[in-house]
């Protein structure tokens, strides 16, 4: 209990590192993920429409997946220098694979029948893509971005590595310097932010659905 | 109703504003930056609030939770950072690598300040004065049970012992492989770890001999013994800050105010200094001001 109470003492006396580095933390996720989404989907919906392309691309970004983190700033220092850039780029290679696959499998998933049929009815290719494909994809696609989401949130304590703060921060300084309060604190808060954005994704996507379904 | 909201949200928006500062460019402050270790943030600290008492220039503190050498010398060297805490000895050898042993402290600086100016453009500042060499430690009750006083003693029982120590340590010219050569350690095992999880590791008993820093306030926390190094296996650590010789070019006055520090933080200072960040939890900021209040600084 008095450990509880210590990390809650601790979050007011440092409140301005606390302030600093969660604002930090969102800045480098969210631009992290618009990022992500705005390459992922358009490249997603591409090598559906171009089958040809999607096992290299899957396979390119699976491969990025896998580059340990560490080793990517490692090597990137020359290049990107550190901060704000590397860790950019780290998130974004990262939040790509589950992006690009679940759009690719929402729309390759659609039945062939309702597509059969549209094309019965005359619909154009692009027409069947706008209209049936993609918004019968949209709650895979929507899955795949909670998990970017989430998982960018999480992945982005190590911008603290690399120099371009965040909750990281706090979590290294706590491992670095013994201090086992300020480890559970910046933890607990890349915790509530990625669960608090979950859940106000989950609601916006019942909106979305809700409406798209009418 | 609308207004209203909007007059919120503009007010909470400006209430985090001072949060976004990281934002702006910064491009005529001061960067700087330190490892990743008690002893460096203090003497990051002494360094941003020595230059923000001695002169007019905007300082920033860039915090690299991975910065090691290894990330901070290029990092330096890109003009990304412009001043940090950095040793004679590990400038030497994994920055210049050098193999050549000088074993006379002022000399090793000179040289390793001559050759940073040639090759890197980077400037030596004045000494701290003190030495942070490496060193190995065990716990007093194992230096008892042994009786251990050297390094040559440990070399004797080393077969009974588990040796840890940061990846840092095995890849480096004074690190595990010569050392072990030169005493003739012959470990049961040997494990890497990080530095931070290597005190956890001792006290709980995965390891039995770690390597340390001779300043470290913690040796003091856990009960633990500091072996003689009597063959003079490590190199000297003396530490200083290094700067971008650009900037010193545009404010000669900074080499004016490390002056006022030179030499003025001894071993058993630096070893006080890091112990009261470490295990009395004083802000590293808060142990330097009384620092350079101690001196008359501030």
């Amino acid at each position: 209990m008095d450990f509880v109470i210590n990390v809650f003492q601790l979050m007011i006396e440092r409140q301005e590192l606390v302030v600093e580095s969660l604002l930090q933390h969102i800045y480098v996720s969210l631009t992290a993920i618009a990022l992500i989404a705005a390459v992922g989907i358009p490249v997603g919906i591409l090598i559906s429409q171009l089958p040809k392309l999607a096992p290299p691309v899957i396979f390119l970004t699976g491969f990025l997946y896998t580059i340990p983190v560490l080793a990517l700033f490692g090597f990137m220092i020359p290049i990107l220098g550190i901060g704000y850039k590397p860790t950019l780029f780290a998130l974004f290679i990262y939040g790509l694979l589950p992006l690009v696959r679940n759009t690719y499998v929402g729309i390759t998933e659609v039945d062939p029948f309702i597509i059969e049929a549209a094309r019965g009815m005359g619909s154009t290719p692009t027409q069947i893509l706008f209209w049936i494909q993609l918004p019968l994809a949209l709650p895979v696609i929507i899955a795949g971005f909670r998990t970017v989401v989430v998982m960018t949130i999480s992945v982005a304590t190590i911008a603290a590595f690399i120099g371009a703060g965040g909750l990281g921060v706090l979590i290294f300084r706590g491992i670095n310097s013994y201090y086992p309060e300020l480890i559970v604190l910046g933890s607990l808060l890349v915790a509530m932010l990625a669960l608090l954005t979950d859940g106000l994704l989950g609601i916006l996507e019942k909106r979305l659905l809700a409406r798209i379904k009418k | 109703m609308r207004q209203k909201l909007i007059i919120y949200l503009l007010t909470a928006l400006l209430s985090v504003l001072p949060g976004f500062n990281f934002l702006l460019a910064q491009d005529n402050s001061v960067v700087v930056s330190n490892k990743p270790f008690t002893e460096s943030y203090i003497l990051a600290e002494i360094i941003i609030q020595l230059l923000e008492n001695e002169t007019d220039l905007k300082i920033e503190h860039r915090i690299i939770e991975g910065g090691t050498t290894s990330i901070l010398h290029p990092a330096i060297v890109n003009g990304e950072i412009d001043i940090y805490p950095e040793y004679t000895g590990t400038a030497w050898q994994e920055v210049l690598k050098q193999e050549e042993m000088i074993s006379d402290p002022i000399e090793l600086y000179y040289k390793v300040a001559e050759e940073y100016q040639q090759r890197f453009d980077l400037t030596w500042l004045p000494l701290f004065g003190f030495n942070n060499t490496f060193t190995l430690a065990v716990k007093a009750e194992l230096a008892q049970k042994e009786n251990l006083k050297t390094f040559s003693d440990l070399a004797l029982v080393s077969e009974k012992y588990i040796f840890g120590a940061e990846p840092d340590f095995f890849e480096r010219e004074d690190g595990f492989d010569n050392l072990a050569k030169t005493y003739g350690f012959n470990f049961k095992s040997v494990k890497e770890m990080a530095i931070a999880l290597k005190y956890p590791a001792i006290l709980s008993g995965e390891v039995d001999v770690i390597n340390s820093f001779s300043t470290d306030g913690l040796l003091r926390r856990y009960n633990l013994v500091i072996l003689e190094d009597d063959k003079h296996f490590f190199p000297s650590y003396y530490c200083a800050p290094v700067i971008r010789t650009e900037i010193i070019e545009a404010h000669p006055e900074i080499i004016e105010a490390f002056k006022k520090i030179e030499g003025k933080i001894s071993d058993a200072t630096m070893t006080e200094l890091n112990f009261l960040v470490d295990e009395k939890r004083m802000e590293p900021k808060e142990v330097a001001r009384q620092f350079l209040e101690s001196i008359e600084i501030l």
